[in-house]
């Protein structure tokens, strides 16, 4: 009768042994480090602008201290800078649609977009995939001012000598953005 | 009569006109923490979970989408490979709402199927953090996320403990059929 409990026991050890590397990997060393800064934060102004009526295939441009970017004093780590822009919609007609230009040429709904900081040589292309904005990383309370040249698209139709859009008198919106990642 | 001509060019030209962007001025004012990531010995099968922080410092409540974006080589961290498939990550919730001065968090899962390609690696991608209502400039945040894996694939718990019951149980069977076939094997004692 011993030997049969015994026995038993054996057999219950033994099953456990093959549960053990199961239960065991809960406990897997798993390192997760948060680094860098508890916070960054970037703030830009004005958040809107408008460039007003605007003629086709006309060139505008901001003033090179129009818009500001500033690395919050509270932040406690340098953020590495990135700009993109995306096609303009018509607001009253989402049909209607300006594509931001990929090869710094305005055409037919092909409308370009530039950024300029008030201390860079020239003024660089936006496009649809994120460019550098600043060549060097931001330290916070660093500010960064810049300004922005449009190119419209060429005209949809010219009528008595006077080019036009097809939808004069619409607004059209874009965004641009700026993007911020540790440096 | 030539002003007047002017005044109709003035008009021709304003009809064609496009207004470009509403502009009432605002700033864009939100953070994000912690801005990098670091997880380290995550083996192949196994899963690891941290959160983000998003803080509204404006006055009106703001919703934010959150996605991954594979940067490219001269963004990364040096000796940092290409993550390799950015639906190993998961957002809890994918869309945050957070109120007027305020803050929320989201929870980030990374699942690494368990391959032993996956082992030894070390990747990094970024977590993009952006406000779904957008004027004319926006502001995103990335977080970078640097994960190195294991040397060794984890068997899932729930497959490994389910292996481990089946044997067990098949090990105590037999014990008992063994038991039973001694039991039977003894011969009877016989009272006199």
């Amino acid at each position: 009768m011993k030997f049969g409990i015994i026995t038993i026991l054996l057999a219950i050890i033994l099953a456990l042994i093959p549960c053990l590397p199961a239960i065991a990997q809960d406990s897997a060393n798993i390192t997760i480090t948060l680094t860098g800064a508890k916070e960054s934060s970037i703030i830009l102004t004005p958040a809107n602008w408008s460039f007003g009526a605007v003629n086709p295939n006309t060139e505008y441009k901001t003033d090179l201290t129009q818009f500001n970017l500033t690395v919050a004093s509270t932040s406690n780590c340098n953020v590495n800078t990135f700009i993109t822009a995306d096609d303009a919609v018509c607001v009253d007609d989402s049909t209607y649609v300006w594509t931001l230009s990929s090869d710094g040429n305005n055409g037919e709904r092909v409308y370009v977009l530039w950024f300029k900081g008030w201390d860079m040589g020239d003024y660089t292309q936006i496009t649809k995939t994120q460019t550098q904005f600043s060549s060097i990383s931001m330290a916070p309370g660093d500010s960064n001012q810049f300004g922005l040249r449009l190119l419209t698209p060429q005209r949809d139709f010219t009528k008595g000598g006077t080019d036009y859009f097809s939808v004069g008198g619409a607004t059209m919106q874009t965004h641009v953005t700026i993007s911020a990642v540790a440096a | 009569m030539q002003q007047s001509k002017y005044l109709i060019y003035l008009a021709a030209v304003l009809i064609i006109v496009i207004i470009l962007f509403p502009f009432p001025v605002r700033a864009q004012n939100f953070s994000v923490s912690p801005m990098e990531i670091k997880i380290d010995n995550l083996s192949p099968g196994e899963e690891a979970q941290f959160n983000l922080t998003i803080r509204n410092k404006e006055d009106v409540n703001h919703v934010f989408a959150l996605t991954t974006y594979n940067p490219g080589e001269s963004e990364r961290r040096e000796g940092r490979a290409e993550f390799p498939d950015e639906s190993w990550i998961s957002f809890s919730p994918q869309r945050v709402e957070v109120e007027a001065k305020s803050e929320a968090k989201a929870e980030v899962t990374v699942a690494i199927p368990a391959n032993q390609k996956w082992t030894g690696k070390d990747w990094e991608i970024w977590l993009r953090v952006a406000p779904e209502e957008r004027e004319f400039l926006v502001v995103n945040y990335y977080i970078r996320l640097l994960v190195s894996t294991g040397g060794e694939v984890e068997v899932g718990t729930s497959v490994g403990l389910i292996v481990g019951i089946v044997v067990g149980v098949g090990i105590l069977l037999l014990a008992c059929v063994v038991y039973y076939l001694r039991r039977k094997a003894k011969p009877e004692h016989l009272i006199f």
